[in-house]
């Protein structure tokens, strides 16, 4: 693979396509197609049908909630329904819908905005798409079974566990949430892989089509904001199922504790959420204005700046707990701080248009739409920013007016400006202009008739969650107003289904480029071909396609002077990172995992002043034996390292050795950890018994199943090799190995925190 | 006292301090020969900044009154002064001070990112370990040594960032790593200080109230709130440090790959003037 040039690299056998061979496997059509893809197309595709299923049933919820809203003392569902339906509704919106349908269309369309054949992993692709699907499947079953989740789609604690809700629902609320997590941390790892190594010659980072770096950028945003909610999750399931005491004020556990770690998470997720979506309104509004982007530099920068402040605010969704006002302060001008960065991209899209010659075919109405509503709902969510402000108004319809502006009336019209604008690449078939224009104008009249008047609703002081309310004066009125457009919506809705249906049957044939767009998707085929490219056109800009129809024009900018030595050391960087997908992928992968076992030792180091813990601390642990055994653990790095040493050398007899010997200490440190923890049970000390127990068994017990996984895979390449189904065990051992050196490193900092810190 | 009258008596004039300020300003004007370039702006705003850390009424306010003023002291020794005196050698200077050889064997050990992350980091947290911070304030000259330690580690952990000495700078993907682990565990740091439920530093409890003060004070930050503030300005203006050398940084690799090539050329040229 290292033989041919960057270009013509991927990471599986390149097959020459001839015009009819079959797609994959043995049958080549069918349903057995779609299931076994690795085809970032096709898997595409799915993410995106996937997410139009749930929007219609996040929808359907959000239609029988302003039905029960439409007066007041409405008896027509229960509380219970209720909570039900705005829990799910958020839940299905925010991870079933909106993060899915943009990564989907970034697996369609980045790797062909960039010229590439693939995604850098596109079974890794597969296995992303099927944990999303199969995730919301999970959550749905919860209503099968009867017990929906009611706690609201961030279910603060003591709320989320026994005894307020013994039921079902929430586990499978914090289980679903783990599946689509993971799914969509891999495809963050995939995406970033896949615009780092597989760009087209000629297709610098500065060339990128904006949509493919906001997607850069978010990937990273999803690497390090997901682990952050898999320990939370982690911990809200130990508490509910294993008798932990994390959030349990009872138990001397601190509920503000969750809310810390859910919108550490929560926020960098809202970026995660509108990020893609600046990124398709990036590529829009200049097609669509016949000019290039005002300012490209100052979108892509201003990302990135977002993306770093975003972990730095969170606390401003907790402003009404309590917290000290010293805190509040700076939270609340970092929250006014990173409400620049978006205006500047405002302004930027803006300028785009300003001097274009615009059309506004329906996806540049969808993105001019997003401008303006993205604009009130940024600047309602500003408000917020004010502490009082915040405290007149946290949890009424007001919040519930601003979150839709943001999402709905930016989030999803750009996604619909996105999909008018890509349909005809995906399908070979425009979207009817004429259905177009009438699901444009009843959708902003429908988003804007429900949520601008809760914006008033939140003044007059209606809380949100609410399953009905009283005839308070004005409210009545304004629920009517608001449930009449929600019922407009959810018509509009259908209307885009219609005109999905239509135009798959009876819509113009596309061609390559319908809009003269100018970056690379638009120089192939609609649909493109399994190889996307016959052929990449020479890449000499950001606008490769417009430059090739234009090749005298004096739209030229001058050379920047590199540093030679600079660029040498950067191009190592680059090709090593080509060469060595997996390792790479694995790196990444490590980075969000520090985040997760951060989270957890955070945890144990807040609850470590808790009274009474370092006496049972100090009276349960034994950092001298613990050090003793632990050395086992630091040799099997060396014997790993060896065996590293020995599989690149080809001598396989000497790795069989090596191999045995990293296991043999990996499983002895086990031995010896399960022996600690059955000791300790023996003496009562388990993990229900205090907040000893809930936080020292969850931090190393998670760091044993990492130890686990480790020996399960080590024996997996010893059998692989043993049985001689790999020739060689460079590459994957390599890639273990860095895990292997990644959970000893962790180990350091445990032993470190836990024995010798928290217990001497 | 008034407040105008106050604030005169609490500069802190430390000999020491004024001849050392004065020998890196002086000194640095007679080597440039007294010429001005763009980046001795930098180089004297740093001093100016660190003059005015260790000799203002910041100084009193640090080691007599309020731990959160002690932290913002310890951020611009550590995370502002640093990186602006750096800025402001020109290369000609680091090519000299390189050609000798041990320093030349120094700088290559010094300049390897995890050693002098390792420096920054380190130092950072084992000086707000109780028994040493305490002990430096009750201590003058382990405080000085605190200082001293402060100016000199931040500076070798800002050197592979800034240095102009080509190749011995670190590319941009490594930095951002660099400054990104740097911001999370200064970051945990500072969290863990904000949100400690107990006073992690006696000594701010009872202090010497020489300048009378001290109920003023008091009427605006309590003890446990002055904690806090403490915790929070390691936390957030250390982060928005990082964060901007982040930017600064991959916005210079920004203007660096090339966007579009004069010549408009067919195929076979663009492969051949591949760079990324």
């Amino acid at each position: 693979m290292t033989d041919l040039p960057l270009d013509q690299r991927t990471n599986f056998p390149v097959v020459a396509a001839a015009p009819d061979a079959p797609a994959t496997g043995a049958h080549s059509g069918g349903w057995y197609r779609w299931v076994s893809t690795v085809d970032h197309k096709l898997l595409g595709i799915m993410y995106m049908v996937t997410a139009l299923a749930f929007f219609l049933i996040g929808g359907l919820e959000a239609t029988l909630m302003r039905i029960q809203l439409f007066v007041p003392r409405n008896a027509w569902l229960s509380p219970n329904v209720y909570d039900a339906l705005f829990t799910l509704h958020g839940v299905t919106m925010i991870f079933l819908v909106i993060v899915p349908v943009q990564l989907g269309m970034a697996v369609y369309m980045v790797p062909l905005q960039i010229g590439a054949r693939d995604m850098a992993m596109p079974r890794l692709n597969a296995l992303s798409f099927w944990l999303t699907a199969l995730g919301g499947v999970l959550l749905y079953l919860s209503v099968a079974v009867g017990h929906p989740p009611q706690a609201g789609w961030f279910a603060y604690a003591p709320l989320s566990l026994p005894p307020f809700a013994f039921y079902a629902g929430m586990d499978y609320w914090a289980l679903s949430l783990l599946l689509i997590g993971i799914g969509t941390l891999t495809t963050a790892m995939n995406m970033i892989l896949t615009v780092v190594t597989l760009r087209a010659p000629g297709m610098t980072i500065r060339r990128l089509p904006l949509f493919s770096w906001m997607m850069l950028v978010d990937s990273f945003l999803i690497l390090f904001a997901m682990p952050i909610i898999n320990a939370a999750l982690v911990m809200v399931l130990a508490d509910r199922l294993l008798g932990t005491h994390f959030f349990k004020p009872v138990y001397q556990g601190s509920a503000v504790l969750y809310q810390h770690f859910f919108w550490s998470f929560g926020h960098p997720e809202v970026y995660i959420m509108i990020i893609p979506a600046w990124g398709m309104i990036s590529e829009v509004i200049p097609v669509f204005s016949r000019k290039p982007i005002f300012g490209y530099t100052f979108v892509a920068m201003s990302t990135v700046a977002i993306a770093l402040l975003s972990f730095g605010v969170w606390v401003h969704h907790m402003f009404t707990m309590g917290l000290p006002m010293v805190e509040y302060y700076v939270f609340s001008a970092a929250s006014m701080l990173i409400a620049v960065p978006t205006g500047v991209k405002i302004f930027a899209w803006i300028g785009t248009m300003i001097g274009g010659s615009l059309r506004f075919t329906t996806s540049m109405m969808f993105a001019v739409a997003f401008l303006i509503q993205f604009t009130l709902g940024g600047l309602s969510g500003v408000m917020f920013s004010a502490v009082p402000v915040d405290w007149q108004l946290q949890s009424s319809y007001f919040l519930v007016a601003h979150l839709h502006y943001v999402l709905f009336g930016g989030a999803v019209f750009a996604i619909y400006s996105g999909f008018y604008y890509w349909f005809p690449k995906i399908s070979g078939r425009l979207l009817s202009e004429r259905i177009g224009k009438w699901h444009f104008w009843l959708t902003v009249i429908g988003f804007n008739g429900t949520f601008m008047v809760q914006h008033v609703l939140g003044f007059h002081g209606m809380p949100r969650r609410i399953y009905t309310y009283p005839d308070l004066p004005g409210w009545p009125i304004l629920n009517f107003i608001s449930s009449a457009g929600a019922m407009l919506l959810a018509f509009s809705t259908l209307v885009f289904l219609w005109n999905l249906y239509w135009s798959s049957r009876y819509g113009k044939q596309a061609g390559d480029n319908p809009w003269e767009a100018w970056t690379l998707e638009w120089a192939t085929t609609s649909p493109p071909p399994e190889h996307n490219f016959d052929a990449v056109p020479p890449i000499l800009g950001r606008r490769p396609l417009w430059r090739a129809a234009h090749p005298q024009a004096e739209d030229v900018k001058a050379h920047y002077i590199e540093e030679p030595r600079l660029v040498a050391r950067e191009k190592r960087l680059l090709d090593w990172v080509s060469d060595n997908i997996p390792r790479s992928g694995m790196a990444l992968f490590l980075a969000s995992e520090t985040l997760f076992f951060v989270s957890l030792v955070a945890a144990f180091i807040y609850y470590h002043y808790v009274p009474g813990y370092r006496a049972s601390a100090h009276q349960a642990l034994n950092p001298l034996r613990t050090g003793l055994y632990s050395i086992a653990l630091f040799a099997s790095s060396f014997t790993i390292w060896r065996a590293e040493a020995n599989a690149r050398a080809g001598n396989n007899s000497r790795l069989h050795g090596w191999l045995l010997g990293t296991i043999a200490l990996g499983a002895t440190f086990m031995a010896f950890q399960v022996l600690e923890f059955v000791g300790l049970c023996h003496r009562g000390i388990d993990i229900t018994s205090s907040m000893f127990g809930s936080t020292f068994f969850t931090l190393v017990g998670f760091h044993g199943l990492h130890v686990l996984a480790g020996l399960l895979m080590l024996a997996l390449l010893y059998g692989l090799l043993a049985a001689r189904l790999l020739p060689t065990l460079k590459r994957p051992l390599a890639t273990l190995a860095i895990y292997w050196h990644f959970v000893d490193v962790v180990w350091v900092f445990i032993f470190g925190i836990v024995y010798l810190w928290g217990a001497l | 006292m008034s407040l105008a009258k106050t604030i005169l008596l609490a500069w802190d004039w430390e000999p020491s301090i004024i001849i050392g300020c004065a020998a890196l300003a002086i000194g640095y004007a007679v080597l440039a020969r007294f010429r001005f370039h763009r980046i001795t702006s930098f180089y004297y705003l740093g001093v100016v900044v660190m003059f005015l850390a260790l000799v203002s009424p910041l100084d009193t306010l640090a080691d007599d009154y309020l731990f959160s003023m002690h932290m913002f002291q310890h951020l611009l020794l550590s995370a502002v002064v640093p990186p602006l005196l750096l800025l402001g050698i020109p290369l000609e200077w680091w090519q000299w001070v390189l050609s000798w050889r041990p320093l030349k064997s120094a700088e290559q050990i010094l300049r390897q990112p995890p050693i002098a992350w390792l420096c920054g980091i380190t130092a950072l947290w084992l000086w707000h370990w109780p028994r040493l911070f305490e002990a430096a304030l009750y201590n003058e000259n382990l405080h000085i040594f605190q200082h001293l330690c402060f100016l000199v580690t931040g500076t070798i952990f800002w050197y592979p960032v800034i240095t102009p000495v080509p190749g011995h700078r670190m590319i941009t993907f490594p930095a951002v790593i660099y400054l990104f682990t740097a911001c999370t565990f200064s970051s945990l740091l500072g969290i863990f200080i904000t949100f400690c439920s107990y006073q992690i530093y006696p000594f701010y409890l009872q202090p010497a109230d020489e300048l009378g003060i001290l109920p003023q004070l008091r009427s605006l930050l309590s003890v446990h709130e002055d904690q806090q503030l403490g915790g929070l300005l390691m936390w957030f203006p250390c982060c928005l440090i990082y964060a901007s050398a982040i930017l600064i940084t991959l916005g210079k690799w920004y203007d660096k790959s090339p966007d579009e090539s004069e010549a408009p050329s067919g195929p076979a040229e663009a492969s051949t003037t591949m760079v990324r």
